[in-house]
């Protein structure tokens, strides 16, 4: 396919968003993501479902403009459950100033719910996923486990404690975080979603031809998930992203299975920024002050090698 | 003779809820778990692993066979067999008990029913026969609604054998009034005979 004029970032790097540059100025910045149910209460997955497919355009540091659902379920499912989704997701939609303007209904036995977003860019900064520069850190806004502690809210295992902790997690919009960005000399960003903090941390470095130096103590992890994981209460993605990067990755074996909390898929999970290290305190107290309380720095980028990601 | 659950076709968390469900209720005997994804398998070994029990895993065509062996001080129920099991093994001098946990031997539970049928009845034709024969939970079918045991169980008791079934087990599957062989125990008694044999044989 003949690359067109416009294309900006494309899928070659496997990055958030597409970014297009338009005729007559302007730069568009477009991306799809659809989940099935995390949480029981419908409001409340649906606007974990808007927040997830805004995620990617303020992994761009784009502002959503307008948004396109798409929507898949059962006739048979009750109409106020569907109301209840769709009215979380436009209370989400509407926070972030974003419009939406149409979507597409498909019959189907699992409730999936999405949203195609279109943003725009304020100037010509834009993040890419392959950009780190050796010798920057790695900041992350969330703590990790969401995946985990979802599947036990499948399971019926998660207790009152921990769903209120991860459905706050997954209900923390990026939105502040990304506009946040253009303060610092930040080099790449990313939000981390089905590929875990190890997946996407190995995009990121592949990308950009570096390794990255993840320290297991620094990355914080929501209260529960390591006992879950210790249950073998794990969802069968975070085992697929660890076999998958089997090769260029290194971990250790922690006791209690607790390394595949690194390769847990995260539902509206948080950003990974990479920054020149003297700016990297600034703007982990300007993420604390922003409402990311668990923002800290887990790693730092170094000369590629032939292992890709390390966890140490 | 081990529990069975099988998983097939099921995706993370639900073999590990089902296995957890099976740990509970029929604790401290063997389980056999089968997955068709190594997700599932690791996160059954998992478990199993947290709550205390041995597990071996088999491959075979893309299938999974997790054997679940309670070692650990998983439960009471587990440590008491778990020592019986041991006190009994080099003593060697007491009674053959046979301890029965299942309507059904091995993975198909309709084949199983006709295996535990044909090992119950072919008893009486050993060169020795057991002290005792104990039935719990499921098992307790054997000495109450199935008729080809009750016969072959009511001639071993002519021959001296002693056949006991669970009372708690009776009560919970509201067998009690069908008892037609044997007596009903408790667990004092099963530990009793547990602890005081020379070879337990579980079916």
């Amino acid at each position: 396919m003949p690359r067109p004029d416009g294309l900006v970032v494309g899928f070659e790097t496997s990055d958030d968003a597409g970014v297009f540059r338009m005729q007559g100025g302007g730069m568009l910045v477009q991306t799809v993501d659809f989940i099935t149910p995390v949480v029981d209460d419908a409001h409340t997955f649906g606007r974990i479902s808007a927040l997830n497919s805004l995620s990617d355009v303020y992994a761009m540091g784009g502002s959503p403009m307008t948004a396109m659902s798409v929507l898949l379920y059962a006739c048979e499912c009750p109409p106020e459950m569907i109301k209840g989704m769709l009215q979380g997701a436009v209370d989400e939609l509407t926070a972030a100033g974003c419009a939406l303007v149409g979507g597409h209904t498909v019959n189907d036995t699992e409730v999936k719910l999405g949203f195609s977003i279109t943003g725009t860019l304020p100037d010509e900064t834009y993040y890419r996923n392959c950009t780190l520069r050796d010798g920057d850190v790695l900041v992350y806004t969330q703590p990790l486990g969401i995946g985990i502690l979802t599947t036990a809210i499948k399971g019926d295992m998660a207790s009152p404690e921990e769903i209120t902790r991860v459905t706050d997690a997954m209900l923390l919009s990026n939105e502040r975080a990304s506009k946040l960005l253009r303060r610092f000399d930040v080099s790449a960003v990313t939000d981390i979603t089905g590929f875990g903090l190890a997946g996407h941390g190995w995009e990121m470095a592949k990308g950009s031809g570096v390794s990255i130096g993840f320290e297991l103590d620094a990355i914080p992890v929501i209260d529960g998930a390591a006992k879950q994981a210790s249950m073998g209460i794990v969802p069968a993605g975070a085992h697929e992203n660890r076999q998958f990067l089997t090769y260029d990755t290194a971990c250790p074996e922690l006791p209690g299975m607790k390394h595949i909390i690194y390769f847990d898929p995260q539902t509206s999970g948080g950003l990974l920024i990479g920054v020149r290290e003297a700016d990297a305190a600034a703007l982990v107290a300007a993420l604390k002050a922003e409402g990311y309380a668990d923002a800290a720095v887990i790693g730092s980028v170094s000369p590629k090698t032939d292992t890709l990601v390390t966890f140490k | 003779m081990a529990h069975t659950v099988d998983a097939r076709g099921l995706s993370c968390p639900t073999p590990v809820i089902m296995t957890k469900k099976a740990v509970e209720e029929i604790a401290g005997e063997d389980i056999i778990v089968i997955v068709d994804n190594a997700a599932s398998r690791e996160n059954v070994r998992q478990f199993a692993e947290s709550v205390g029990m041995d597990v071996a895993v088999e491959e075979n065509d893309g299938e999974f066979t997790l054997r679940l062996k309670p070692v650990g001080a998983c439960d009471a129920a587990n440590a008491m067999i778990a020592e019986a099991k041991s006190a009994a093994k080099p003593a060697k001098t007491g009674p053959v008990v046979v301890y029965v946990a299942s309507h059904s031997i091995g993975f198909d539970e309709s084949l199983g029913g006709r295996l535990m049928n044909g090992f119950i009845t072919n008893i009486k034709n050993m060169d020795d026969m057991p002290g005792s024969v104990i039935f719990v939970n499921t098992a307790v079918q054997m000495s109450t609604t199935n008729t080809e045991t009750v016969a072959a169980l009511k001639e071993l008791e002519e021959k001296g054998v002693e056949i006991l079934s669970c009372g708690a087990c009776l009560e919970y599957f509201n067998l009690v009034e069908k008892l037609s062989v044997g007596r009903i125990t408790d667990a004092h008694t099963v530990m009793q005979r547990l602890f005081a044999a020379g070879n337990v044989i579980r079916l």
